[in-house]
């Protein structure tokens, strides 16, 4: 089935016409993971670590739409705060 | 019928009445492939070398996860598997992305021609010589430079190959590739790929959409890649 990731982030909402084929809703899901960490990836080389983008994901039946959030991408340990 | 051929070497080097009768005397049959097919398999041996007429084809190599990398694109008029000739064998695979007409030579064909042409086999050796050349600036892109570069890089590329078969000109050419084969060249995802094409078309360098791309400022795309096309070797060389 043909998936469209659109992604919404700091640099503004890309939308994607072109979609890519996944067999299920899983290895769709696995995309838009493997999109997002290539995006951070390269902007964290450049020194920012911006989380707070997402992507949409557009199946072509109706049901098969989700989110994933940027920060969702990441297993995230961050060091305490105080003392 | 190789007239794109004749184009892309002359680029390069003077070739002679007799020398063009005896690159055209190479060829055995046409063949023509559909888009997506892999006709050369890594390891198998192989009996003849495909000189590409029409359509886009590229070399790649893949990991057993399924992900590929493209190492190399080919263009009308190139001599693509060239380096079978020698190696017998490829480590790599030969797939065409769009249909393809091809031309394929016998490798005996070749192994006279080194005879009776010395200089036409130093020529193809150039060749092969400049497809090493392509792959090390592939190098440094997916080794150094950003996806914005990467992408810059290679379609500065292709403006200049294209150019010299005369499918492209400054204003930009023809070219069905998708996000995805774009991905697998520069080791980025197709989304990644979509998002930096967002990033030329805002900063008015160029264009891709509908299997076309519209170059708005060209120089500026080649600022943008540090594109230097002396890897091409785009002038008169003396062999």
């Amino acid at each position: 089935m043909r998936y469209y990731f659109d992604v919404h982030n700091g640099i503004g909402f890309t939308r994607d016409e072109e979609g890519q084929n996944a067999a299920d809703i899983s290895s769709a899901r696995r995309i838009a993971i493997e999109s997002v960490r290539s995006i951070v990836r390269e902007e964290a080389s450049k020194g920012a670590l911006d989380l707070r983008g997402k992507v949409d994901v557009r199946g072509e039946e109706a049901d098969s739409m989700f989110t994933i959030a940027f920060i969702d991408a990441f297993e995230l340990l961050l060091p305490l705060e105080g003392p | 019928m190789i007239e794109k051929h004749l184009m892309r070497t002359r680029a390069r080097h003077t070739i002679s009445a007799d020398e063009e009768a005896a690159i055209r005397a190479l060829i055995r049959e046409v063949h023509e492939f559909p888009a997506r097919s892999t006709f050369v398999h890594a390891g198998e041996r192989i009996h003849h070398s495909t000189m590409l007429l029409d359509g886009l084809m590229c070399r790649y190599k893949d990991l057993e996860n399924g992900q590929r990398q493209i190492a190399e694109l080919h263009v009308p008029g190139d001599f693509a598997d060239l380096h079978s000739f020698s190696l017998k064998r490829l480590d790599h695979n030969v797939m065409t992305l769009t249909p393809c007409r091809v031309a394929l030579v016998p490798h005996d064909r070749l192994t006279a021609l080194t005879h009776t042409h010395p200089r036409l086999a130093r020529i193809y050796w150039f060749s092969t010589n400049l497809d090493a050349a392509i792959h090390r600036e592939w190098v440094l892109s997916l080794g150094r430079r950003d996806a914005v570069a990467r992408l810059a890089h290679l379609f500065c590329e292709l403006q200049a190959r294209l150019a010299l078969v005369g499918l492209a000109n400054d204003k930009g050419y023809r070219l069905k590739l998708t996000q995805s084969d774009l991905a697998e060249c520069l080791g980025l995802t197709p989304v990644h790929i979509n998002r930096s094409l967002r990033q030329l078309r805002e900063a008015g360098l160029m264009t891709f959409r509908s299997s076309k791309v519209d170059l708005h400022d060209l120089e500026g795309l080649k600022k943008q890649a540090e594109f230097d096309p002396s890897f091409l070797y785009l002038e008169l060389v003396d062999v």
